[in-house]
């Protein structure tokens, strides 16, 4: 026996209600507005990473006047680090595809900014000059600041 | 059973979308202009100051080279920043419609 509402006295009542065309389009638009993000959910866990990472980082630029050696300990972590972030925002789903590109660059040995540096100090096996650092420092600041702004702006 | 006057119904959403889009699109447009203006600024700022420090020797050629690609892998992350904050945009505009039509829905019946 089929279930009505409790108004509904019998179950012939409950199958004859006739619903108007009007009212199921209502509900098909409020299901499809529903259905439809465009974006991941911010992630309190990815906001503390770029924060973290962001801090770390240029701390460690800071000590890139000295040759790596002294500090291949803390470059690897760095790296490691950077890697990890990445893979967690791999994990986000197919909304977080954004954030995903931007932690890409930043993380890319190949790429320009704080991997693609951490690559050069080491290959090149010296301290860099403080004109330099400053450059670096000011992409590497710029590139976190945009991913804590695409990650704080999401709903 | 309860009429249910569909136009009254689109008229409130009407109006109520009309009023959402006009909050979050007008803030999208003025805050993507600010950003986009003050990359530029800087970017022409840093290439100003990067071929002065390479023309005094403070940067080799190899160094000035890795901070003007730099630069241009950061314009990609500020491309991509804009279009995440563009699609949060737009689900906040979903979301305002969605409450619109649910509201108007409810005021009508």
């Amino acid at each position: 026996m089929p279930l009505g509402p409790a108004r509904f006295k019998t179950p012939r009542q409950f199958y004859w209600q006739p619903v108007s065309f009007q009212r199921v389009l209502i509900g098909l638009l409020i299901v499809l507005l529903a259905g439809c993000a465009t974006v991941a959910k911010k992630d309190p866990v990815s906001l503390q990473n770029a924060i973290d990472l962001k801090v770390e980082s240029l701390a460690l630029l800071d000590k890139a006047i000295e040759p790596p050696d002294a500090h291949s300990a803390e470059i690897q972590g760095m790296q490691l680090r950077l890697q990890k972030a990445l893979e967690y925002e791999k994990t986000r789903g197919e909304l977080n595809t954004i954030s995903v590109q931007q932690w890409e660059l930043l993380a890319d040995p190949e790429g320009n900014l704080l991997a693609g540096f951490l690559k050069k100090w080491v290959a090149d096996g010296k301290g860099r000059s403080p004109a330099f650092i400053d450059g670096v420092k000011g992409l590497v600041t710029k590139a976190f600041d945009q991913i804590i702004k695409t990650e704080s702006a999401k709903p | 059973m309860a009429t249910f006057n569909f136009d009254k119904f689109l008229d409130a959403v009407k109006s109520g979308v009309v009023d959402v889009a006009k909050t979050e699109a007008k803030d999208f447009i003025e805050d993507t202009k600010a950003d986009g203006d003050a990359f530029m600024e800087e970017m022409k700022k840093d290439l100003l100051v990067w071929t002065e420090q390479l023309s005094d020797g403070l940067l080799t050629a190899d160094e000035f080279e890795f901070l003007v690609k730099g630069k241009k892998d950061l314009a990609k992350m500020e491309a991509l920043m804009r279009a995440g904050v563009g699609a949060a945009k737009v689900d906040a505009v979903r979301k305002g419609v969605m409450k619109v039509v649910v509201t108007a829905a409810l005021a009508t019946l």
